[in-house]
């Protein structure tokens, strides 16, 4: 496992940013009623671009931060209240869902979008599912409950999603190849950006 | 970002926020795993005089209550076709006073001073190389974080209603993370440069 460097901290810091401005109020809603926000859009981009060490370590600290009481949850709701409700599951479910988006990114690459895809949808659909809805059939008492509420409030916008962050990864790994190798050993990022103070 | 923060001066103001927040967990957990209504119904009624004693009123529990209260009643009306009424109410009960003990946390600790009691979590994992000054650098640097994301999103947006293209995720998100990891870059560079 490589060491966390400054620059490492600071695109887990924008990330777990990132999902917290995708979160805020005026999003994307489909239904009206139901707060569906962008915010699981961050946490595929996370996976998708950090890899899964940084990313899963970015969705740890928007989650802490979202406990501390920052108004961040989706629809600008926050603090502990929102992690031990119904849907608390799927927050702390990215965090191992996040970390398999990046594995099989890192494995499979950025560049082909239907991997990225697809690499959403295990990771960022299928482990936080796995998490998130036996956790709010605990908070309901009801599976039945738990299995509606995923089905109906999260299941059609994060296929949209993990499309969304499929082209947006391919796109933005074409606009700045150095993206492509952030969280690897060859972090060409970093190199670059000492080619550029030299150059200065 | 004040969140929910209430100015006072009170028992509850004064505690450790460690304290509070160990405390709070602790009775969500247990109401959480033993949903019933000898347990729940207490720490409802309970609820009143805490929030009052903290200088809190009724509308300050109003605050947290409706961010809940529809989801208890689609629950209730469930719970009561499917397990009956007395179940439905002891598990929209534990969850509504979730919700509540929550909330009174966060109206009696600040932010920063809950930033700081959960950068504790870091301390346990110290063997594994996690330092916690680093992990509070961390979550402080977040925060910093969000209103520069929000400008480069926003920045992006108008970059593309400029060129004449219609916003949309597609377009914009891509153009926000070049600049977000560009800013990461110089970020990092001042952290280097600092010893961090």
């Amino acid at each position: 496992m490589s060491r966390t460097t400054p620059r490492d901290l600071a695109l887990v810091a924008m990330f777990a940013a990132l999902v917290a401005v995708l979160g805020m109020p005026g999003g994307i809603s489909f239904f009206g009623s139901v707060p569906i926000t962008a915010q699981t859009l961050g946490f595929m981009l996370a996976g998708a671009i950090l890899g899964a060490r940084l990313g899963a370590l970015s969705v740890i600290v928007f989650d802490l931060l979202l406990a501390a009481g920052l108004p961040i949850g989706a629809g600008g709701h926050g603090g502990l209240a929102v992690l031990t409700g119904p849907t608390g599951g799927y927050l702390i479910g990215a965090i191992p869902g996040v970390f398999l988006t990046g594995l099989l990114v890192q494995r499979f690459g950025r560049r082909n979008a239907v991997a990225v895809a697809l690499a959403c949808v295990v990771g960022c659909m299928g482990v936080v599912y796995l998490v998130g809805i036996p956790w709010s059939a605990w908070r309901l008492d009801s599976g039945l409950l738990g299995v509606a509420q995923s089905a109906v409030q999260f299941l059609p916008g994060d296929l949209a999603k993990c499309v969304i962050a499929a082209l947006v990864t391919t796109t933005v790994v074409r606009a700045y190849p150095p993206i492509e190798t952030i969280g690897t050993d060859r972090d060409a990022t970093a190199d670059r950006e000492h080619e550029r103070v030299d150059a200065a | 970002m004040t969140g929910y923060y209430v100015e006072g001066d009170s028992w509850l103001h004064r505690l450790r926020t460690s304290t509070a927040l160990l405390s709070a967990l602790a009775v969500i957990t247990v109401l959480g795993v033993v949903p019933r209504w000898w347990l729940v119904a207490p720490v409802a009624v309970a609820l009143v005089p805490l929030y009052r004693s903290a200088g809190l009123w009724l509308r300050h529990l109003w605050r947290g209550l409706r961010t809940i209260l529809l989801l208890a009643a689609v629950l209730v009306a469930f719970q009561v076709w499917l397990q009956g009424p007395l179940r439905a109410f002891e598990i929209a009960g534990q969850l509504v006073v979730a919700v509540l003990v929550a909330n009174l946390v966060m109206m009696t600790n600040r932010v920063t001073a809950m930033v700081r009691t959960i950068s504790a979590v870091a301390v346990p994992l110290r063997r594994f190389g996690v330092r916690r000054e680093r992990a509070e650098l961390l979550l402080a640097l977040t925060i910093g974080c969000i209103p520069r994301v929000a400008a480069a999103m926003s920045g992006a947006r108008e970059a593309a209603v400029a060129r004449g293209v219609r916003p949309r995720l597609v377009t914009v998100v891509p153009a926000a993370l070049v600049t977000m990891v560009r800013e990461a870059d110089e970020i990092g560079d001042a952290m280097a440069a600092r010893g961090l």
